[in-house]
């Protein structure tokens, strides 16, 4: 809002990441729109969890910059990130298995207030900004009515709305979901879709996502990523019809029914 | 009403046990047993380290005891830092790996202390330990108040710290605190992710796990009246170890019950059957196998099952 610094909610530039002799990814630059849903895409092993760990300090980049809001973000480590504003889903469902689901996104809604994470002596009961604002998330995924069982024993498709509930929590500006619904039926999907919808309107969401219908209905821009370099990028339509992606990564798949999974 | 689970603990063992000197060492190793439970069971940290904490608060008020003349309270104090303070430096270094790599760090930190006794002979008097303490008292500021010379006396000083520990644990536990060493247990790639910086979180675990295993080292101190080598050596710390696992980890009660169960079955086993660590060994798989929870996960269990089982009855 304050013009040229918010331009960009989030931008990579010139990131390269190797593992060993091996690059995972090569010089991407990436620049996301405040306020835009834009989907990352492409095969398995292009490199799309790896810049989502790089956007997050979870991986160092070896080389190039992350610019979060303009500002350098790339030397600062993992756990500040949600300070900053950006906060993550994991591909692989990863939750405190065995707390309550409001324990959960209590947690997640907590912990960029570390000086009350630290308080030793008072119950946690008393954390009342944080308990307010996981019931506000649960009810705003729908997992209201579960919220006093332990993740484990959510089915699939409401442990990855919780998973996206944590990365809710704790009301980054800028969200990065990694296959929201992976593994998810296809019962499961009209609730998660639904959700991305919502959030597309009051988050700037970065979201990997291999459903190629949901992906086309619900982003604003996408990013092509194949073997560690962006191959393209641009707004739904554009992909859909640039003959080279479909060479590269979909196969003619749009054609058909396209509801199917590109693994 | 946290308070009631230890004091009803300690009143159990001043009727049934033995002898006091029993009911004191169980109360002793308990305090030990619930540091080590703040690690393992609560932050899911397996650490060897538990006996050179323990160990260290011995010798450290063993030491005030034979070169400064201290009273309990004093010594006890200094064991407590000397706990923390130990537990801090090692803890530190530790943290920097995690799983198996951290249990390996533990344990080399551990053996580095058991050698250290007798590398340092002058200090720690080697394989004698520390002897020739004067008659231990209770007081501070050159006055005394009371002579801790009766099992009886000394059973009570024990309890008491005990019942102190397990509230102060209790409320830590359930603090916002606790409740985020509890998701370093459960996930700690998760509980970075979403903006805790671990490693400080598990620095004060073991800060704090160092305060409680240092008291219960200078209790062992106060209660024998010496400080034996042993007290220092990796056993100890098995030992520890064994109790927490055993009693249930994750639950303040089965700590005290770890240790009662420990030193019950050395009681009444060992004078007569020098091989009863394997009846240990056995109790160890089973609970591991079988019970989850431990003794005190078991015991709830059995506890909750007989209530419907009665009420079904009832109906
Ligand atoms: N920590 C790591 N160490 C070594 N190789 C890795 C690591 N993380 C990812 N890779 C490799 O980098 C490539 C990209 O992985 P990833 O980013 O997970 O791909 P995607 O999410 O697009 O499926 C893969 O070949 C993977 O094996
Ligand atoms: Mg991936």
């Amino acid at each position: 809002m304050t013009g040229t610094r918010d331009a960009t909610a989030l931008e990579m530039v010139g990131v390269t990441r190797r593992f060993g002799g091996f690059t995972a990814l090569e010089e991407v630059s990436l620049s996301i729109a405040p306020g835009t849903l834009h989907a990352i895409i492409g095969p398995n092993g292009a490199g799309k969890t790896t810049l989502f760990n790089i956007l997050t300090g979870r991986l160092r980049p070896t080389a190039g910059r992350v610019l979060v809001n303009g500002r350098p973000a790339h030397q600062s480590p993992e756990h500040r990130r949600v300070a900053m504003g950006v906060a993550r889903s994991f591909q692989v469902t990863s939750l405190f298995q065995d707390l309550t689901v409001r324990e959960n996104v209590r947690l997640a809604a907590s912990g960029r207030r570390l000086r009350r994470a630290l308080s030793m002596w008072r119950p946690v009961e008393h954390d009342h900004a944080g308990l307010a604002r996981a019931g506000e998330v649960l009810d705003q995924v729908g997992l209201d009515r579960v919220a006093e069982r332990r993740a484990a024993e959510l089915s699939h498709g409401q442990q990855r709305l919780l998973e996206v509930a944590m990365a809710l929590a704790p009301r980054p500006r800028i969200l990065l979901l990694d296959e929201p619904t992976s593994g998810m039926g296809v019962d499961d999907i009209p609730a998660m879709e639904s959700l991305l919808a919502r959030l597309a309107g009051t988050h700037t969401v970065v979201m990997i996502e291999h459903n190629m219908a949901l992906t086309m209905r619900v982003a604003d821009r996408i990013t092509v990523l194949v073997s560690g370099r962006v191959l393209t990028s641009g707004p739904p339509e554009q992909i859909q019809s640039d003959v080279e992606v479909r060479r590269a990564y979909l196969g003619g798949e749009l054609e058909g029914a396209s509801d199917a999974d590109a693994e | 009403m946290p308070l009631a689970a230890p004091v009803c603990a300690v009143a159990g063992l001043a009727i049934f046990a033995p002898s006091y000197s029993l009911a004191s060492t169980i109360v002793i190793y308990a305090i030990a047993a619930l540091g080590c439970n703040l690690l393992l069971g609560y932050t899911g940290l397996l650490s060897f380290g538990q006996g050179i904490l323990f160990g260290v608060g011995a010798f450290a008020a063993g030491l005030s005891f034979v070169h400064w003349d201290v009273q309990a309270p004093a010594g006890l104090l200094i064991a407590t830092v000397a706990g923390a303070v130990v537990a801090t430096v090692v803890g530190s270094l530790c943290i920097l790996r995690r799983d198996v790599h951290f249990v390996m760090l533990t344990f080399a930190f551990a053996s580095m202390f058991a050698y250290a006794v007798y590398l340092f002979k002058d200090v720690t008097g080697g394989e004698n330990g520390l002897r020739g303490f004067p008659a231990m008292t209770l007081g501070a500021f050159g006055s005394t108040w009371l002579e801790l010379d009766t099992g009886a006396v000394m059973f009570a000083v024990a309890s008491v710290t005990f019942v102190a520990a397990y509230w102060a644990l209790t409320r830590l536990t359930r603090s916002a605190f606790g409740a985020t060493l509890m998701a370093i247990r459960e996930n700690e790639d998760r509980a970075i992710a979403i903006g805790y910086p671990t490693m400080l979180f598990k620095l004060l675990a073991f800060t704090v796990s160092g305060l409680v295993s240092g008291v219960a080292g200078g209790l062992y101190a106060v209660f024998l009246g010496s400080v034996p080598d042993s007290a220092l050596q990796l056993e100890t710390s098995t030992m520890i170890l064994v109790m927490t696992i055993l009693g249930g980890t994750g639950s303040l009660f089965g700590s005290f019950l770890g240790s009662l169960a420990y030193l019950l079955l050395s009681h009444y086993l060992a004078p007569t059957w020098d091989r009863w660590q394997i009846l240990l060994a056995a109790a160890l798989l089973a609970v591991v196998l079988a019970l989850r929870g431990g003794l005190w996960g078991g015991l709830r269990g059995g506890l909750a099952a007989s209530v419907a089982l009665v009420r079904g009855w009832v109906r």
